[in-house]
């Protein structure tokens, strides 16, 4: 049988982009797609359902490691995920609508605000003094965190409806792309609500494979999942999800984020030029 | 105070070794068969060209039970993704036993969101009605 040897960088690129995309909150699919869409000249519809399912494989991947378990906040993931997920299948049907250079260069758009919002994202789990919010109070969606002795230290949320739209821009642009789009789920939670880093991450990957699953039932209906690819994929995406899943709690965030937004912001640009038909 | 407890963390891992498993089992299978049989080997230009062209979540389960190595990997991508539905359906039942009744109606609504889509699939063949085509960057 014969075997292109050049298929073997899938998984590999996929076990990197999920583990630095785990260890991050993120999926791994915004730096995976990239790599099939440039680099292989795969189409990009394709890589986007190899992308969603690498998605749902890097969201699975962390809910085996006891630790990072603990700090989700199931309350916050049910109320956000609820347009998130609404958000993902309406993207998802437009997909078939839209032209790939046009994608191309959304997706290209979106690595870079990413990468900006990485930028900004708080830096510890530390909550500032403040009232409490009587949407967060009403839902209870308040909660704790393991504070630098183990011992609990609360944390309260806030603007819980700006959170909500940021969420179903999220699922939107999640169907329309093919990623699980913690980046911007994140944001919704640690930068507009107040979640600490650590609980949004680990919030957000619970949340990642239920958008990506509400997209990929759409791509599977289109014929945008290749199995293939998706296998290849999915062999690199799972071990280095279930690795970074493990290594979460102690990573060291900062450094993690700096390379993550210094790759994605230089291959950001690539998939802009490349999407309005030049070449860097 | 935080949601969930210990208790649903070891039914949600049961759930993602369950499903990862099936999927694994069914990845493997394909694997096999299409080893077995002739094949036209595995290229990027190969996947790079046309879609398999298996729009069907039915058609695929049909082409599996049939043997066709393609239609059981494909098989294999819906078991993955099943297993976030069948979490937040864990989480439906977790929040409804604990009486967080606002919660469990609210997990509820993605269920019923996720579920109909995937049964719409099943039962109004070629849906949404759109054509793949491809288009190298």
């Amino acid at each position: 049988m014969q075997f292109e040897s050049s298929l073997l960088l899938i998984p590999l690129v996929s076990f990197g982009a999920s583990l630095l995309g785990a260890l991050v909150g993120l999926g791994g699919g915004i730096l995976t797609i990239p790599f099939l869409a440039v680099a292989l000249g795969i189409d990009i519809r394709i890589a986007m359902g190899a992308g969603l399912i690498s998605g749902i494989a890097t969201s699975i991947g962390p809910a085996l490691g006891a630790r990072s378990a603990t700090l989700l906040n199931l309350r916050v993931a049910v109320v956000l995920e609820l347009l998130a997920t609404s958000g993902a299948i309406i993207g998802a049907t437009l997909v078939a609508e839209t032209n790939a250079r046009l994608l191309s260069v959304i997706f290209g758009a979106l690595m870079l605000l990413v990468a900006g919002l990485n930028m900004r994202r708080a830096r510890t789990d530390t909550n500032d003094a403040r009232g409490p919010d009587a949407l967060a109070t009403f839902l209870r969606l308040d909660g704790e965190v393991p504070g630098p002795d183990a011992r609990p230290v609360a944390y309260r949320l806030r603007r819980i409806p700006g959170g909500a739209l940021i969420m179903l821009a999220a699922g939107l642009m999640s169907g329309l792309l093919g990623i699980a789009n913690g980046a911007v789920k994140i944001l919704a939670m640690d930068s507009c609500m107040g979640m600490p880093p650590r609980v949004s991450s680990a919030s957000s990957n619970f949340m990642i494979g239920i958008t990506a699953a509400g997209g990929a039932i759409v791509y599977l209906m289109n014929g945008y999942i290749d199995p293939r690819l998706a296998l290849l994929t999915i062999a690199g995406a799972l071990p280095g999800s279930i690795i970074g899943g493990r290594l979460l709690p102690h990573a060291p965030l900062v450094a993690m984020r700096t390379i993550f937004v210094s790759m994605i912001s230089l291959i950001g640009i690539e998939m802009i030029a490349r999407g309005l038909g030049a070449r860097l | 105070m935080n949601l969930p407890d210990p208790a649903f963390h070891r039914v949600d891992r049961a759930i993602v070794w369950l499903g990862l498993s099936l999927c694994v089992a069914l990845f493997a299978l394909s694997v096999f068969i299409d080893l077995a049989g002739p094949s036209a080997g595995m290229t990027v230009e190969s996947i790079a060209g046309e879609p398999p062209g298996m729009r069907s979540i039915e058609s695929a389960l049909h082409d599996s039970l049939e043997g066709v190595p393609l239609a059981i990997a494909l098989s294999a991508c819906i078991a993955l993704v099943l297993i976030p539905m069948a979490r937040v359906t864990a989480a439906t039942m977790y929040l409804a036993f604990r009486r967080e009744w606002i919660m469990a109606l609210i997990a509820a609504a993605i269920v019923a969101i996720l579920v109909t889509t995937f049964v719409l699939d099943l039962v109004v063949p070629d849906f949404p009605h759109m054509h793949p085509t491809t288009t190298p960057l």
